[in-house]
């Protein structure tokens, strides 16, 4: 059988579905070994769809950025890339403190969220197309990897947001565990923010050169801007008495719902029926 | 990466007021402003009056509202929620329309699309014609790799998507009310025009208020606050840059054929109004640059007896798609026998041409072949066989075609024509091992039996293309081809007059054992050419000249020797004859060609077939001169190469230089994605036709304030990354001196 990324794409998926109960089984035996196993497997499931990325890429002759199938790879490298750069930055640490177990589940969160992206980028199919000439520029590789490495850890941010709020619904959290958690989603929303800023404004800027526009309120600029705003709210509710925790991890859950419509769903709005960003 | 501004809990600010009381306020400053653009009948000076004094009262009298987090906090969600609720609406700046009932459709129908997929987000699977998933199953066999499969999920997502936009427009249309009460609500807040709403204008102008006097000038200047002043300011000099550029940008066309110059360009708001450049642009040269890869397209012989059904949907040959590199391989399985082909690729050439010429050859069964000059100024002479279906003129003043002759006819006699007062579509003449030949007139509709068989014609296409099984029915008959069936058995037979495709002529009739001709001869095109050559390489003409539409030809012979020219009739010049030969061998070479305009692409393939020979061949893309056979003739594949100048275009380029007074003064290449600066006019590529090669469309933007907004876009980037990673490091080393002087 020849080397194909869709191939290496069903491999990838099977071994972070095999890593979500590792995770699991790591966080009810509070194995330091067992949970190093994963860590290491998370890098060889990353690496596993790099390599899918990369044989996509030959396949079709440009960078594999352009259709839902390609950015859907792009996206679960980096919930895998991100969650590995929280564990090397020291992030999980400070979750740990919290309860040694809650690292592991947010561990089998993100490797729950990378199969979901790896089963909706099989179910989107690999259809191969031409790259169009607007997206023959130096901005289209910096653009789409910028914003799909913020859509990742900002992906991991709602699962922690979600971590959260279950917690303190089913009382497993006590205050000062919460506002642990608390202060680990705005760590990680403080890594994937700037990468979501830098994409939409590389995007911008390509803009202007690409279709003389820097900002058309097409309506995927627009949904761009919403998710923006979304965190620029949680950045600044977290300033005010009384907004922290509950309302701020909502506006995270919300935050990563307005991703989803604007990579997935904007296609179907209303306002897009002329968008210039469907391909 | 930790928090930028460490645990600071709300700051105390002025009175630290409640959100209710800034909701409060903003609300009713929108509310001024939105009432004053309505009232105003859009005159943008009012607006902004309006929005003035409201800011002045907040600024004045509330300033503690202007610069507290709440209201940034609030403005934001503001802002938010309003882009949500623009993107649930059709934006009259995104599309045009020519009335407003045109603008209500198009709303209804977004809207009416929008809930199909909210109601329905899984379609189920469409219901396949039994022909397609027999296309699909055989596409799989013959290409593999999932061909087939891929094929049909392409299919299947075509026809969903077709399924809800056929069920969003009965929706449009059977509940008209019911949208118009939207359509009426969202027009009443300007929704469908948003960004050129004052009240949502003025939200992003509340907000760089916000900025400026909640965040700027509260927070020291220093190096640790760099990133937060740069963030802040950006938002702000962005804002400042897009009010500026909506006064004093202008944007418009400048539609070029290659050639033209231009000192003016269309503005694309306000009419058909104009602008001068202040210079003049023109346009030297035009390219359409395609993408260099080739596709290979594969055809199962459309009357193979083996082949999938045709049904009115068009004929369905099995196709496939693959990108083509040297070094790449193929296999082919044949569907019918299950013999395999490999493929491999050797060779690419870009620009290039099949020459056919003609020896005279030594084989009783060669056909014979003539090199012939057309009647048309500087045509180069070329050669046809008897093997080639006729040669049709672009004109439609006559058609041509190389016969096979046991004995040439007297010449100068006048002879009856078969032709005369024929209803019909040409001749159809079969033949089986043995038996009688049978010639039939071709009348659509019409059976007539054969040894114990019933062939009816079903239909005549004038032009057949792959994929075009129905022309235009006036379309001039370049390629006719004859649509039949069997009775009492599945499958549509083609038949082709003109088929330069080799083996769609004569071929043998799967257990029949016939052979067939079909002769398209009663076209519409004036004069018709027999060129009947013996085994010796004696040739005569058979012309027939339509005398007046109701008479019919009349049809002459005349002796051709080689030189001679046969006249065809008064106005229509003659065909020159320049060598005939008998049995003529076909040798074709694949030659380099400069001109771009002539050039095809070109690919040697080596072939190696089920018994382990191998042979090479080069194909031709796009043209079926250049297509190979593979297998038997009735149940092989014809191997194509598909045109990447079918595909959509890689890019665009002009070539243009700017004069002053006359003088050059630059010349540049401009393609998508790399404008040209001049003189503050941005000129971009941007529109192109592909049925006139030459037209390229530029557009112009001059915006004094770009510079502002690429500034504040920079820094706003920045400053966030400096927020985040930068000043957090800062923060470390003053918490370590702290701790460090404890």
């Amino acid at each position: 059988m020849s080397l194909t990324s869709t191939w290496l794409h069903q491999l990838s998926l099977i071994w972070f579905a095999l890593l979500i109960p590792l995770f699991a089984v790591a966080a009810w035996r509070r194995g330091k070994a067992l949970s190093w196993v994963a860590n290491i497997a998370t890098v060889v499931g990353m690496c596993l769809v790099g390599l899918a990325l990369y044989v996509r890429g030959v396949e079709v002759a440009h960078a594999p950025f352009q259709t839902l199938y390609e950015v859907y790879l792009l996206l679960a490298v980096s919930v895998a890339a991100a969650y590995l750069l929280i564990l090397i930055s020291g992030g999980l640490t400070v979750l740990k403190r919290a309860g040694e177990s809650l690292a592991h589940i947010f561990g089998s969160l993100s490797a729950l969220a990378t199969v979901v992206v790896l089963v909706m980028g099989l179910r989107a199919g690999d259809f191969q197309t031409d790259l169009p000439p607007a997206l023959q520029s130096p901005w289209f590789v910096p653009h789409v990897v910028v914003y799909l490495f913020g859509y990742g850890s900002l992906g991991l941010a709602m699962a922690s947001s979600a971590l959260y709020l279950v917690g303190l619904k089913i009382g497993k959290l006590s205050d000062e565990a919460a506002k642990t958690v608390d202060a680990f989603t705005h760590r990680i929303i403080a890594m994937g923010f700037p990468f979501l800023t830098a994409g939409l404004i590389m995007g911008s800027l390509w803009a202007y050169e690409a279709w003389a526009n820097y900002w058309a309120w097409d309506s995927k600029e627009v949904w761009a801007l919403i998710s923006w705003f979304s965190y620029l709210i949680y950045m600044h509710l977290r300033l005010i008495k009384g907004w922290r925790g509950k309302p701020a991890a909502w506006v995270v859950i919300i935050g990563g719902i307005v991703i989803m419509i604007t990579l997935l769903l904007f296609g179907y709005l209303p306002a897009s029926v002329t968008s210039v960003h469907k391909y | 990466m930790t928090d930028p501004s460490p645990s600071a809990p709300a700051r105390p600010t002025a009175g630290n007021p409640t959100t209710s009381r800034i909701l409060y306020a903003v609300v009713l400053c929108l509310l001024v402003v939105h009432a004053a653009q309505a009232f105003a009948a859009d005159n943008s000076w009012v607006a902004i009056g309006a929005f003035g004094a409201c800011a002045a009262w907040m600024f004045g009298w509330r300033l503690d509202v202007l610069r507290s987090v709440r209201t940034a906090v609030v403005l934001l969600t503001m802002l938010s929620v309003a882009c949500v609720l623009g993107t649930l609406t059709v934006q009259r700046s995104q599309i045009h329309v020519d009335s407003e009932e045109e603008y209500f459709e198009t709303l209804a129908f977004a809207w009416a699309h929008l809930w199909i997929k909210a109601t329905h987000p899984f379609p189920g699977e469409p219901e396949l014609p039994d022909s397609m998933r027999a296309e699909f199953e055989r596409t799989e066999v013959a290409f593999g790799e999932g061909a087939g499969d891929k094929k049909r999920e392409m299919t299947v997502k075509g026809l969903q998507s077709a399924e809800d936009e056929a069920a969003a427009t009965r929706l449009a249309a059977s509940r008209p009310g019911f949208f118009r009460v939207f359509y009426r609500l969202s027009e009443a807040a300007r929704l469908s025009d948003l960004h050129r709403a004052w009240w949502f204008i003025g939200l992003f102008y509340l907000l760089c208020g916000n900025l400026l006097f909640g965040a700027v000038i509260r927070r020291k200047p220093s190096l640790r606050n760099a990133g937060f002043h740069a963030a802040h300011l950006g938002l702000v000099f962005i804002v400042a840059g897009a009010t500026a550029g909506a006064f004093t940008a202008r944007r418009g066309v400048i539609p070029m054929t290659v050639g033209d110059s231009a000192d003016q360009y269309i503005l694309q708001e306000g009419g058909m109004g104009r602008d001068d450049l202040g210079f003049s642009v023109r346009l030297d040269r035009f390219d359409t640059l395609y993408h260099e890869d080739l596709s290979i397209e594969l055809l199962e012989q459309a009357n193979n007896p083996h082949a999938g059904q045709m049904g009115a949907h068009g004929n369905a040959p099995l196709t496939h798609t693959m990108k083509l590199e040297v070094g790449a391989e193929l296999v082919l399985t044949d569907p019918a026998t299950e013999e395999r082909y490999q493929l491999f690729m050797e060779e690419i050439t870009e620009g290039a041409a099949l020459e056919r010429t003609f020896r005279a050859g030594d084989s009783d069964t060669a056909p014979p072949a003539a090199r012939l000059t057309l009647p048309m100024a500087g045509d180069e002479p070329f050669w046809m066989s008897a093997d080639d279906g006729p040669y049709l003129d672009p004109a439609g003043r006559f058609k041509l075609r190389v016969e096979r002759a046991s004995q040439l006819p007297a010449a100068d006699s006048v002879i009856d024509d078969a032709c005369l007062g024929n209803p019909g579509f040409g001749t159809f003449t079969i033949q089986r091992d043995g038996a009688e030949a049978a010639e039939v007139r071709v009348v659509p509709g019409e059976s007539f039996t054969y040894e114990g068989h019933t062939l009816t014609f079903d239909r005549v296409v004038p032009d057949f293309r792959v994929g075009h099984a129905d022309g235009p029915p006036d379309e001039f008959p370049r390629n006719p081809a004859l649509v039949a069936h069997i009775d009492g058995e599945e499958g549509m037979l083609f038949f082709f007059s003109a088929p330069r495709l080799k083996g769609f002529t004569t071929l043998p009739w799967d257990d029949f054992g016939a052979n067939y001709d079909y002769d398209y001869w009663c076209s519409p095109a004036q004069a018709r050419i027999q060129l009947q050559i013996t085994p010796t390489g004696e040739a005569a003409a058979v012309v027939s000249v339509a005398v007046g539409e109701e008479e019919g030809p009349v049809t002459t012979v005349h002796a051709v020797a080689e030189g001679s020219a046969i006249e065809l009739g008064p106005g229509m010049g003659a065909v020159d004859v320049a060598t005939t030969v008998g049995t003529a061998v076909e040798h074709t070479e694949l030659l380099p060609v400069t001109d771009a305009d002539a050039a095809h692409a070109a690919l040697r393939l080596r072939v190696v077939g089920p018994d382990g020979d191998s042979g090479e061949r080069w194909l031709l893309s796009n043209t079926p001169d250049g297509a190979m056979q593979l297998g038997s003739g009735d149940t092989g594949f014809l191997v194509m190469l598909g045109s990447n100048t079918e595909r959509p275009p890689r890019d665009w380029r002009s070539y243009v230089t700017v004069l002053m007074d006359d003088r050059e003064i630059l010349s540049e290449e401009l393609e998508v994605n790399e404008p040209l600066l001049f003189r503050g006019h941005q000129l971009f590529q941007s529109d192109a036709d592909p049925k006139r090669p030459e037209y390229s469309g530029l557009q112009v933007v001059v915006d004094p304030s770009w510079p502002l907004v690429h500034i504040g876009l920079w820094a706003l980037m920045l400053g966030i990354a400096w927020c985040f990673y930068v000043q957090p490091l800062f923060d470390r080393r003053r918490k370590a001196a702290k701790e460090g002087s404890r």
